[in-house]
């Protein structure tokens, strides 16, 4: 069977077992070894152990439990409620300001927690209730939920990141560097919009002077109430500071986050014994979940590169004869495409090693087109009607919240993300520069 | 007799996985201290152990495999769901029979190449490639008990669908209704 006939066989199975809901790594693990015993036999089995070791013996996949350890403790410790109570202390006069924070806070927590389905669903249970009962307009509220904890995956450590580096070999410290650009701009265009949105209708943010709940009073409380919120910003910055200063490598810096959440639940008052158990439950489920996607996807990766795709796409690309940045804007409509029904573990890790080398022969930079590739997940995730992240908004949504109003809560933030993706495929540096003047 | 000797098969997997999957969770603090452990005495005591490195990839592999057939249980694995939110609960049920023995088939292949690299980690003595060498086995052994406890939770939750599709009637009422017919 020639590697085109494959293709297509793989990708036809591939729709009938999504649509079918399997588990995705078992589906697809499963489906490359089947077509992969009928057209080469058992030999080819032997994938599966070289997979397991290099999946199971990779250091920077260890990153991967440590950041969501992190993630977990930090937001089961009120971390998100201590860094909302500051940034109201500092902006609560502002229209729109419950708006802006959340912004700002979810998509730390997003960062914390580094994957979108978590990200949204952490940042709406603490946010979203206090924009409504403020008479915050429903689709702004709503939107801005979507907007910050969806930003998670572009706003370093990122666990998508770390698997795109990797899957590709590339430094995760560039990776992260890479993104954090992209990362701010994005972050300042989403508060623009939302300042000016406010503004030109007031009414979408109604201005209250005392938030209840949210309004340090006394200097000690406002004191106390900074000194947190700074706190946990400052983990982050040491989290992240020490992967970029070449003092430690992600997953040691993942242990630094988890000793410094520690430290902070104990800071604020916490730490139980149950929190850490909790915690540590609740990651091995993701930690489990995750890899058995990672493995899946790899056992069918290494099978349909062993097979010669990544030739396949090599000239079917030189083929089109087009020019390299349509080469690369097509690859971008794929990714954009596929986001729309499948995960974003799962298009990394299905297209990072199959598009980078080619991006990368096409004269490229290789971190370039993985903040690429992240940004566009992050938009194809969101895109009604089928983004599944759109999903997670509606579970955390109260009841009267319908998919109609969801749909048209997060257009001008899709829209927005789309902007920030045009600019960075247009001006490589604003990805570029930061990594190349840090890290040469 | 059939009915209750079906429930207790599936309670039984039911019981074997989730206490395999919490174990393996306690193991989450574990490598997180052992990693920080590594961190502080590299950094501050300047004395880097020899062992941390393979210890806490091994702690890994551990808690990501043998955690795979309780995240089942609960449900929790990632899938399409466009189609199968919007399918009859029987369909449901046909729908996870198909997926789920593609699902055994994958797994058996993974338990049965993983049982030829314990026979040549046990009579090679392979090591880790590392200064402390810790031998391989138990971990090929690992992932094969893995395999079998989500082969296992696979098999019952088909049993639970087959018996739903043939009666109309749930095999056992759980406390979490899933959506799924199970």
């Amino acid at each position: 069977m020639g590697i085109e006939l494959l293709t297509v066989v793989l990708l036809g199975c591939i729709l009938v077992f999504f649509a079918l809901g399997a588990p995705v790594g078992l589906a697809l693990g499963g489906i490359a070894m089947a077509v992969g015993y009928l057209t080469w036999g058992d030999s080819l089995f032997n994938v599966i152990p070289t997979t397991l070791e290099s999946t199971y013996f990779n250091f920077i996949l260890l990153a991967i439990p440590l950041y969501i350890y992190m993630g977990q403790l930090l937001t089961r410790s009120g971390i998100g409620d201590a860094m909302f109570n500051a940034t109201q202390l500092l902006i609560g006069k502002v229209r729109g300001s419950l708006a802006i924070s959340v912004i700002g806070v979810c998509s730390m927590i997003g960062a914390m927690v580094g994957i979108i389905g978590a990200g949204i669903m952490t940042s709406g249970s603490i946010a979203l209730r206090p924009m409504l009962e403020r008479g915050y307009d429903r689709r702004l509220a709503l939107g801005v939920i979507m907007a910050g904890g969806g930003l998670g995956i572009l706003i370093p450590p990122s666990i998508p990141m770390i698997m795109f580096a990797a899957s590709t070999q590339n430094s995760v410290g560039r990776m992260f560097l890479g993104a954090m650009v992209p990362a701010l701009l994005t972050i300042l265009v989403l508060v623009a919009y939302v300042a000016i949105s406010c503004k030109l209708n007031p009414k979408k943010a109604p201005l209250h002077t005392e938030l209840e709940g949210f309004t340090p009073e006394t200097p000690t409380e406002k004191f106390k109430t900074l000194r947190d919120g700074l706190a946990a910003l400052a983990l982050i910055f040491i989290v992240l500071g020490s992967i970029i200063s070449g003092i430690a490598t992600p997953t040691e810096s993942g242990a630094i986050g988890v000793v410094g959440a520690i430290l902070l639940s104990i800071l604020f008052k916490r730490f139980k014994p149950q929190l850490f158990l909790a915690a540590g439950y609740q990651t091995a489920t993701l930690v489990s979940v995750a890899m058995w996607v990672l493995f899946g996807a790899s056992v069918f990766s290494n099978f349909h590169l062993l097979m010669g795709v990544q030739g396949m796409v090599a000239d079917f690309t030189n083929s089109l004869d087009l020019p390299p940045i349509m080469i690369i804007i097509m690859f971008q409509i794929i990714m954009l495409l596929l986001g729309f029904i499948i995960d974003e573990f799962i298009i990394v890790l299905m297209c990072a090693p199959l598009f980078t080398p080619i991006a990368v022969s096409l004269g490229y930079d290789p971190i370039w087109f993985g903040v690429l590739m992240i940004l566009n997940i992050l938009i194809a995730v969101q895109t009604p009607p089928y983004g599944f992240a759109l999903f997670y908004l509606k579970g955390i949504a109260p009841p009267d919240v319908s998919m109609g109003d969801i749909y048209r809560s997060v257009a001008p933030f899709v829209m927005l993300n789309l902007l920030v993706l045009i600019l960075c495929m247009a001006f490589p540096q604003i990805v570029l520069w930061l990594p190349n003047a840090v890290m040469g | 007799m059939i009915k209750t000797t079906l429930q207790r098969l599936c309670l039984s997997v039911d019981c074997l996985v989730m206490l395999a999957g919490k174990a393996a969770s306690y193991l989450m603090p574990i490598l997180a201290l052992t990693v920080s452990f590594e961190v502080f005495s590299r950094y501050i005591l300047a004395q880097p152990t020899i062992w941390a490195y393979d210890l806490s990839l091994f702690m890994f592999g551990y808690i990501a495999a043998l955690g795979g057939a309780y995240a089942q249980q609960q449900r929790a694995h990632i899938n399409v769901d466009i189609f199968y939110l919007s399918t009859s609960p029987k369909g449901k049920c046909v729908f996870n029979l198909i997926s789920f023995s593609l699902g055994i088939f994958f797994l058996f292949l993974i338990a049965d190449t993983s049982f030829g690299k314990l026979e040549e980690a046990l009579e090679f003595d392979y090591r880790r490639q590392s200064e402390w060498a810790p031998p391989t086995f138990h971990f090929w052994l690992m992932i094969i008990v893995a395999s079998v406890l989500f082969i296992a939770q696979l098999a019952r939750d088909s049993i639970a669908d087959l018996y739903y599709i043939i009666t109309s009637t749930r095999l056992l009422e759980l406390k979490e209704e899933n959506p799924d017919g199970n």
